[in-house]
């Protein structure tokens, strides 16, 4: 195959969605490398997703979703006064509101990231919101599922259905705990991290509306 | 620096009755952690870090987390004993050459936990174990989990999970890696194979000393990229049952299939290098480490007797530079430790 850009052999192929859509992109090795495409097998991680971030065009899909050009100015962290600019340059952020702050810049580069992952799917801590936040993740990676399906990616949606199937382990394992700290006296049926009504079996999504409320 | 720490004997993660140990040499997860409340380190200040450590040392040491835990202040450590815990695993380089407060709490005398602080992020939790132990690795660092988060707020957000300075470890904060020992696939040239098909599954391939550092010895660590996406269990079975087995298996094969159709040739080597460790005056430790790798491959397919694993897989550590130093109570430059170095090989091994 020939690459895009010039007529060199492509050795580099990459294929993204952006905006529900599947673009490819055929390269040699040196028009990767100008696109910051290039992978070294020995790259550390973080080198990997620094040029991920450094890369011009890349970065410009990450900001604006590719739909304009130019970089508009980002506001600050609110808590740590930490910038996009400087996140570019060291690659770490400066606190846990960052990822609040820069949700949506810092998604597009998670995923590539993390084959193409966009939620965490394990371990929460005790005291987090548990049962309903799973709920709100189950639903998004259900609307993803369908959109791999739709756009033929069938690896991915491979992916997301282990996902699924995990989270749903999960959320029947958070029951069962709930409903044993129940049987035991633990927890009073007003607690907000208790079971929710309807029995085992039940679908999922079903006790989202309950959530939290019974 | 306590004495309880760092015990002759070595970390059990060099012990060699661990499962698979003729190729599995260890196995490792780390989580990341950072405490709600407290700026990441890149905006941490002097007083936010002594807060993070001091809130981690009356809590953790405190907590019932582990039953012998050590403090080790890293601020205050000597050079020397800042290497002697990077050459044992315990924390990371990044973390030695640091500066400010930091510091890292230590299992003795097992040394199979470590949690450091105020290394890129607040918290780096490690297990590490002796041969292919990944999932019981993962069942101690869990529970040393949950056991922290009962003293100490994560930061945590439902979409991204566990909060880390670089986005690349969050979700699960969870990385998983193996130890090899792969003189077979080396010799054969296969090891290349190894690194694609670890490249395709997105697993790593590093040295000895992770990131950067140059497979000495024929030791290769592998180890998970991806943090977010799936739980802890199915990135441990998918580690676990992805390239692992195949790896075991290539590599197994190769060493016979060497045996097999060179068995002088293999028989020569590994003596040769018993050889030369048995009567050296000069070693470097890249030698060393070269030397050592062939009398382990020539000890497991037999051809070498009367020399035992632990001794081999002990001398890794012992040939390091701070390990030497610690051993003659001196500080030695390069030249010197060649010398001492090659003593003790001589000594370990029965040379004259």
């Amino acid at each position: 195959m020939q690459c895009d850009q010039c007529d060199n052999e492509a050795t580099v192929h990459e294929v993204t969605v952006v905006g529900g859509k599947r673009v490819e992109k055929h390269l040699c090795e040196s028009c990767a490398r100008e696109q910051g495409l290039t992978v070294q097998p020995n790259e550390p991680i973080n080198a990997l997703l620094s040029k991920f971030i450094m890369a011009p065009g890349l970065v410009q899909q990450a900001v604006t979703g590719g739909k304009s050009k130019g970089e508009p100015q980002a506001p600050a962290c609110p808590e740590c006064s930490m910038t996009w600019m400087e996140f570019r340059k060291s690659g770490v952020l400066g606190c846990a509101k960052c990822y609040e702050a820069f949700e949506s810049r810092l998604a597009p580069l998670i995923e590539r990231a993390q084959e193409g992952a966009t939620h965490h799917v394990g371990k929460a801590p005790r005291g987090s919101a548990g049962l309903a936040d799973h709920q709100r993740t189950l639903r998004t990676l259900r609307a993803e599922l369908a959109e791999a399906i739709a756009s033929e990616q069938y690896e991915h949606a491979a992916q997301i259905r282990d996902s699924i199937s995990d989270i749903e382990a999960q959320v029947e394992q958070q029951r069962a705990d709930a409903a044993r700290r129940v049987d035991r006296g633990l927890v009073g049926p007003d607690d907000p991290e208790g079971v929710t009504p309807g029995g085992a079996g039940e679908d999922p999504d079903a006790f989202d509306e309950f959530g939290g409320a019974s | 620096m306590s004495n309880e720490l760092l015990g002759v004997d070595g970390p059990e993660w060099l012990r060699s009755d661990g499962a698979d140990s003729d190729v599995v040499m260890s196995s490792r997860v780390r989580l990341a952690r950072n405490i709600a409340g407290f700026p990441f380190l890149s905006k941490a200040s002097d007083e936010d870090r002594r807060q993070v450590m001091e809130l981690v040392r009356e809590r953790v040491l405190a907590g019932g987390v582990a039953e012998n835990l050590l403090w080790v202040d890293v601020t205050e450590a000597s050079d020397e004993e800042r290497h002697l815990l990077v050459e044992r695993h315990l924390i990371s380089r990044q973390h030695a050459r640091g500066s400010g407060a930091r510091g890292a709490a230590i299992s003795a005398p097992d040394e199979r936990l470590s949690i450091m602080v105020n290394e890129e992020d607040h918290l780096r939790i490690q297990v590490i174990r002796a041969g292919l132990a990944v999932a019981d690795a993962m069942t101690q660092i869990d529970a040393v989990d949950d056991a922290i988060e009962g003293q100490i707020g994560y930061a945590f957000n439902p979409r991204f999970g566990y909060l880390t300075a670089c986005p690349t470890n969050v979700g699960t904060g969870m990385r998983v890696s193996v130890m090899l020992h792969l003189p077979g696939l080396r010799m054969t040239g296969e090891i290349e194979k190894v690194r694609r098909a670890a490249k395709s599954l997105n697993l790593a391939v590093r040295g000895f000393y992770g990131e950067g550092s140059e497979a000495s010895g024929d030791l290769f660590q592998i180890s998970n990229q991806t943090t977010l996406g799936k739980t802890e269990r199915r990135i441990v079975r998918d580690f676990e049952s992805a390239i692992l087995p195949r790896v075991l298996e290539y590599e197994r094969k190769s060493r016979h299939a060497l045996l097999t159709k060179s068995r002088m040739k293999i028989v020569d080597r590994s003596h040769r290098a018993l050889g030369v460790l048995r009567s050296a005056r000069l070693m470097t430790a890249e030698e060393a480490l070269k030397l050592i790798s062939r009398v382990r491959m020539g000890v497991l397919l037999g051809v070498v007797e009367g020399v035992d694993l632990s001794t081999l897989n002990r001398l890794i550590l012992l040939t390091q530079p701070a390990h030497l130093q610690r051993a003659v109570k001196a500080n030695l430059n390069q030249a010197e430790r060649r010398v001492v170095r090659a003593d003790l090989c001589r000594d370990r091994l029965g040379g004259e």
